[in-house]
């Protein structure tokens, strides 16, 4: 086990990503059954996982995923459809890999109960094997890959091809045992046909032929004028070749056409895609260099896509670990601070000859800072891609019909924000499926279509990310909420039906009258407002009865880079995140009135406690200009008390490290256009201390 | 008629051990040559059916002579005789037109199977 230790990052990372995998194409396939490609790849996905569980050692893991790879073994040949209930017991494996592959994370091996399943796969590969024996009594099997493996692309060539005197062939080459340099004979065999006609598809792939990583044989499409007999002399020359057997592939004319219209609505989709992503596009130039390189994305990834379905493994990206970027992003800051000193010093010495390359020094630093903030992106898919199966399953528990769409997922966001995104994301879609999407009867009643929709938007706007969650459901409707919240004793007096609908947001406020399985605990709105808050975004609830709800979620494109109040505290200058400021006012000492023990200031008729920065930070102020900012956290507003405002500046978080960060009046430090160092102040931390220092 | 064959190595043993080979199995040695240049020269004079051709070699390799004999005749039948681990010259020299390619150690059997295969 101490061997493979190095390799458990790796392992899980890409355990994760075949789960993953396997989960959406499980999906996928649900809907279209008939769809072998899919199957394939969820057979190579878990015929990849058995392989690294059993070179890990996990061997719960390695038993449950190979059982799984049987089963779906059963289902390879095309012979077999494969059933819903399989799919769903499929499902139930791949959940319970999960939690398999947690529980390895967390050091405790094999202790997860498979018996069950393993079982349930049993039982379905004794009936199937019986049945299939039945129904394939005498019939041999015939060349290693049939027409039915063979990709939506590759048939649309050979299908354009068959009109033009072109036949094709499946080709399955088997070497000597004693071939030595098998790549370069595969290359040999690859040359040689192309000669006279096109391989349009290697199994393996084309990479791993040339590299030699195949056993002794493998298979390929080949396109030629050429006849059966030709193709095969062409063959017998080449040494080393133990067999060959070649088939010629007729496809089936009417599958052809239909692939043809696939491909098609494929391309419709794509466009639409780019053009929700201009949509997004605003004016700024930043913005557009945003644009042009989603589209590119855009582009790439799907030419990925393509790739992948071809079989072949080019690899256009690295995994790099998240705190080397941190690192990198560190020393780049630690470089502009250099930079501004070399400025500063040249400056005095005004040198023209040192003056022009430090222009240059300067344009490749601030280039390179914005290279690693954009490498720290992370398109938003990261968490929308585990949505699909979460409807699925909340579908079939709610007994709903509801769809999932999925706009601008490619939308791309500060990975540190991606990450947290999640959880709240779960939430406000649980909520539209439980509450917001009606019962199949209700609908019906209503008037409208029996599936409901779920709609997940995404797109840049500015240097902000918008997330939309919708649904077409019933809607929020104003009384209800007026009721519930009278009931729990909620202060509604003055408010419109707008602010009524805001009261979601409320601490332990819930309208559902019974607690379902899915949603609906009391907690949560606000849980969710908070954790938007903290990632420094907004979130805001727009309602219509029985045409449905949506939030609105805004975020910054980036938690390194923040725009700020820089306030000045006696000597010092710091800076103040701008996302939680509510507001800023100049007091007069009159203002500030004294409570018993406290401070406080009247906002909006509302005593707000006011905090004196300066006696937090033990630094002396000045005794001119105060002025106080007014910041909301949660539904309550604290005031904090500055000298001086220096104005807003956009700052790049460079975080405390060591014992600098146990101070939790800071959020981090930024350096300044002038080599300048400031510390960032963590308002919500210096509100919150102030409440402890109270009680104590 | 037997095949009238030339060998290129640079190692003696190695045309030694070749040659052994190929005049056991009814071919027939016409040239020996030790490099590159003087593969390619000796291709002009006597015209051989058959090249045997080592890759890496001194004065100028095997690829590249199997592209000069090439300029020569088109269809000139050169088989590569590599090491392993010498992939990407192999297929580099299978892209230059070489009919075939045989692994060092030799053995009689497949060398004979090969050449035979190159020159129907």
């Amino acid at each position: 086990m101490d061997d493979n230790s190095k390799y458990r990052d790796l392992f899980f990372e890409e355990t994760d990503e075949y789960l993953q995998t396997l989960n959406e194409c499980l999906l996928e396939l649900e809907k279209d059954p008939e769809n072998s490609s899919v199957l394939d790849e969820i057979f190579r996905a878990a015929h990849t996982l058995k392989g690294m569980a059993a070179t890990m050692g996990y061997t719960t893991m390695t038993k449950l995923t190979h059982k799984m790879e049987s089963v779906l073994e059963l289902y390879r040949n095309g012979k077999n459809l494969i059933t819903s209930d399989i799919i769903s017991l499929v499902f139930k494996c791949l959940d319970r890999l999960s939690e398999i592959v947690d529980d390895i994370r967390e050091e405790k091996y094999d202790q997860i109960n498979i018996d069950d399943l393993t079982e349930e796969l049993s039982v379905v590969l004794e009936d199937r094997k019986s049945d299939t024996k039945a129904n394939n009594k005498g019939e041999s099997q015939k060349t290693k890959i049939s027409a039915t493996e063979i990709n939506e692309t590759d048939k649309m060539i050979i299908n354009n091809s068959a009109g033009k005197g072109y036949n094709a062939f499946d080709i399955a080459v088997t070497l000597e045992d004693y071939c030595l340099l098998k790549g370069a004979r595969a290359y040999l065999i690859l040359n040689k046909l192309e000669q006279n006609g096109e391989v349009i598809h290697t199994d393996p792939a084309i990479e791993e032929l040339e590299d030699g990583n195949f056993e002794n044989s493998f298979s390929l499409i080949y396109i030629t004028k050429e006849k059966v007999k030709d193709v095969e002399e062409m063959l017998v020359d080449i040494s080393e070749i133990k067999s060959v057997s070649i088939n010629h592939i007729i496809l089936d004319e009417s599958l052809a056409k239909e692939t043809i219209v696939d491909a098609k609505e494929k391309t419709v989709d794509a466009k639409e895609t780019s053009v929700d992503a201009k949509e997004t596009s605003v004016d700024t130039k930043e913005n557009k260099t945003k644009k042009i390189a989603l589209d590119t994305k855009n582009n790439k990834s799907n030419k990925n896509n393509d790739v992948k379905s071809n079989n072949h493994h080019v690899s256009q990206t690295i995994r790099v670990d998240i705190n080397r970027l941190d690192n990198f992003m560190n020393l780049v800051s630690e470089l502009v601070i250099y930079r501004t000193r070399l400025e500063n010093i040249a400056g005095k010495i005004n040198n023209n000859e040192l003056n022009e390359p430090l222009e240059q020094v300067a344009r490749i630093t601030s280039d390179l800072q914005d290279l690693v903030l954009k490498i720290r992106m992370e398109p938003v898919n990261v968490v929308f891609n585990r949505f699909p199966r979460m409807i699925r399953d909340l579908s079939k528990q709610l007994d709903k019909d509801i769809e999932l769409v999925i706009e601008g997922e490619e939308t791309e966001l500060d990975r540190t924000v991606v990450s947290e995104l999640g959880e709240p994301l779960i939430h406000l879609i649980r909520n539209a499926a439980d509450h917001g999407v009606e019962t199949k009867e209700e609908r019906l009643a209503k008037g409208k279509p029996e599936k409901g929709i779920v709609k997940l938007t995404a797109y840049q706007e500015g240097n902000r990310v918008i997330i939309i969650v919708s649904d077409d459901g019933k809607g929020m409707s104003p009384d209800i909420i007026r009721e519930s919240a009278i009931r729990k004793g909620i202060d509604i007096s003055g408010l419109d039906e707008k602010e009524l609908v805001k009261l979601i947001f409320h601490q332990g406020f819930s309208t559902v009258k019974e607690v379902t399985d899915v949603s609906g605990r009391g907690v949560g709105m606000d849980v969710v407002k908070q954790k938007i808050n903290s990632l420094g975004g907004t979130i805001e609830v727009e309602s219509e009865i029985d045409k449905g709800t949506s939030f609105i979620i805004k975020l910054p494109l980036t938690l390194s880079i923040i725009q700020s109040l820089m306030v000045s505290i006696g000597k010092h200058t710091f800076a103040v995140p701008l996302g939680i400021i509510d507001k800023v006012v100049r007091v007069e000492k009159e203002e500030i009135l004294k409570s018993h023990s406290n401070e406080i200031y009247m906002y909006r008729n509302k005593a707000v406690p006011v905090i004196r920065v300066n006696e937090k930070l033990a630094i002396e102020a000045t005794e001119e200009e105060k002025h106080i900012i007014l910041i909301q956290l949660g539904d309550k507003h604290y005031g904090l008390l500055v000298d001086k405002l220096m104005g807003q500046q956009e700052i790049v978080i460079k975080k405390l490290t060591g014992i600098l960060s146990k101070m939790k009046e800071y959020l981090g430090a930024t350096i300044l256009g002038n080599g300048e160092i400031i510390l960032i102040l963590d308002a919500s931390n210096l509100c919150y201390e102030r409440k402890v220092d109270k009680i104590g | 008629m037997s095949k009238r064959v030339l060998i290129v190595d640079d190692a003696i043993f190695m045309r030694m051990k070749l040659k052994d080979i190929l005049e056991k199995n009814g071919f027939e040695v016409v040239a020996e040559a030790q490099n590159g240049q003087e593969a390619v020269e000796k291709y002009k004079a006597e015209k051989p059916d058959l090249v045997t051709m080592d890759i890496t070699m001194p004065e100028m390799d095997g690829v590249s002579a199997l592209k000069e004999i090439k300029k020569i005749k088109e269809d000139a039948k050169v088989v590569m005789c590599s090491a392993m681990g010498q992939q990407a010259m192999v297929m580099e020299a299978i892209q230059a037109g070489a009919v075939d390619f045989i692994v060092k150690p030799f053995e009689s059997e497949r060398v004979i199977q090969s050449l035979n295969k190159a020159i129907r």
